[in-house]
């Protein structure tokens, strides 16, 4: 893992947001103001509740859609559709009428033909899919559904993992599971990570550095970096006494959020207990 | 289990088909025997098979070049959106309308010979398909197409193996449906054109109230429904087999 690289002026940042802006039509912006730079190997999460514009930071640092104002820069140059990132979805987006092999090889179009499948069955075997090859998604549990999208993003070999709430759907157990191999994964592996999600505690375990986002429109609040060594597995950062100060304050900021977002299921609901 | 139960079903069916031929007016139901005998002397005279030759050509003629046909234009409506809203009201329209209306008018332009009949055959089965392949298309998911552009693919490869599979399960309910209609405009090709094959043959006996033969003819064109539906129950199958594992 390069976390070492994550603090060093050195490099050039992997992916850059300057003064950026998104709006779909006429209306408020989905994001605004967005001012932001990822080092090399840093894993940075989006941290927000529903509609603060997580998803669209990711669909930008994709390409998929092009900033309103501003600018985004990977490695310097406008991000381009497939290049270089990869991207997870929470609801996993296989091809129901291809095979787990299949779904990797057709990622892969760069490749020669013979190659994808070479590439295909290896990064199977690295994640542990090598006997469901030859089966279709519909017979895959969530956990195998997800490490499949999950592979089928690695074999890319992406400068740029973008992960939008990967883990959301699965059952809390499959969770817990999936956040460990990733981390195992990306330490075998160095990547650059962006990782959405509304989990407090997933992403205090994951991230380097949290961006907390507030809605309507969606923009960055507090850029907080965490202070837990950067072997998670070895040594759980939910021991360290830091993490349940900075899980009580992410708590208390986005349940402030939440209650004065007038968009939100939960607006006003608790202005009686509550002193300002 | 289920083979058991169709073939109960087949013995309860000739028993009361035995029973309302003893019961039933004389010279309505014909007994199971006087059908048999019936269909014996139709085979051996070679009257059914010309008949069976005459409408399959058609039925599969008018079949096979409505898939066909079908399956572009409805490629053709969904893939360009400004060209499917121009014409879907006016399909659907078209696939409303009875299509024995449009008989004579065949008959004035093709006349009353073999492509005439397919012609009406083709005309039925081609709307189901249309429709189907259209709705296929055009409901492709949004999320997956999604997922395809963030790996960089561009249209075509989205188109092929996104939209197109998508869009299969779509396509096979419009082939059951074309099947259906296919061989019921068969047998109305035959009636109302030149009376030939196994229409000409059922107008021929039901007017004529040979009831044995009637009978003979009307099986027969079941079963070419219970085959062609099977073959296609097959053939989702293997195309979407991707679904029920």
């Amino acid at each position: 893992m390069t976390f070492g690289l994550a603090h060093s002026m050195v490099s050039e940042p992997a992916l850059r947001f300057e003064a950026v802006s998104k709006s779909y039509g006429a209306g408020e912006p989905a994001v605004t103001g967005i001012d932001l730079s990822v080092a090399p190997g840093e894993f940075v999460v989006f941290l927000g509740p529903s509609g603060c514009g997580k998803t669209t930071l990711l669909s930008l640092s994709a390409g998929l859609i092009k900033p309103t104002e501003g600018r985004v820069l990977l490695a310097g140059a406008p991000p381009v559709p497939g290049q270089k990132t990869a991207m997870v979805f929470q609801s996993f987006r296989l091809l129901p009428w291809k095979t787990a092999r299949d779904n990797i090889t057709f990622a892969l179009p760069h490749l020669p033909p013979a190659r994808r499948r070479e590439r295909a069955d290896e990064i199977l075997g690295f994640v542990g899919l090598s006997r469901v090859a030859d089966i279709y998604p519909g017979a895959l549990s969530g956990g195998m559904k997800q490490r499949l999208a999950l592979a089928r993003a690695l074999a890319r070999e992406p400068d740029i993992l973008l992960m939008d709430e990967p883990f959301a759907s699965l059952d809390a157990q499959a969770r817990e599971l999936m956040q460990t191999e990733l981390l195992q994964l990306t330490t075998k592996r160095a990547a650059t990570v962006l990782f959405v999600t509304h989990s407090v505690d997933e992403a205090l375990l994951l991230g380097d550095r949290i961006f907390l986002m507030s809605p309507r429109p969606g923009r960055i609040v507090e850029t907080i970096e965490l202070p837990f060594p950067p072997d998670r597995l070895s040594e759980d950062p939910r021991s360290h006494p830091e993490f349940t100060r900075l899980r009580a304050h992410l708590w208390d900021s986005l349940r402030d959020m939440v209650l004065n977002d007038p968009g939100s299921d939960f607006y006003g609901r608790g202005a009686g207990e509550r002193v300002s | 289990m289920t083979a058991l139960s169709r073939i109960g079903v087949l013995v309860i069916f000739f028993m009361a088909w035995a029973l309302a031929s003893v019961y039933a007016p004389r010279g309505i139901i014909p007994t199971p025997e006087a059908t048999l005998q019936a269909a014996q002397r139709l085979w051996e005279s070679g009257q059914l098979w010309t008949a069976l030759g005459d409408s399959l050509t058609i039925y599969g003629t008018g079949l096979g070049l409505a898939a066909l046909a079908g399956t572009v234009i409805g490629v053709l409506m969904g893939a360009f959106r400004p060209l499917g809203r121009a014409l879907d009201v006016f399909v659907y329209g078209l696939a409303a309308t009875p299509r024995v209306a449009f008989i004579p008018l065949i008959i004035l332009l093709l006349g009353l010979g073999v492509e005439a009949k397919t012609f009406i055959v083709f005309l039925g089965a081609v709307m189901p398909v249309i429709i189907n392949t259209y709705v296929g298309v055009t409901n492709a998911d949004s999320e997956l197409i999604e997922m395809a552009r963030s790996t960089g693919a561009g249209g075509m490869r989205i188109f092929a193996h996104v939209i197109l599979p998508g869009a299969v399960p779509f396509l096979v309910v419009g082939l059951r449906l074309a099947a259906t209609i296919g061989l019921i405009n068969t047998v109305v090709a035959e009636l109302y054109t030149a009376v030939r094959g196994l229409g000409g043959l059922l107008a021929l006996y039901g007017n004529t109230f040979r009831m044995a033969e009637y009978f003979v003819i009307v099986m027969t064109l079941s079963l070419i429904g219970v085959i062609v539906t099977e073959a296609l129950r097959l053939l989702e199958n293997h195309l979407v087999r991707w679904r029920s594992s």
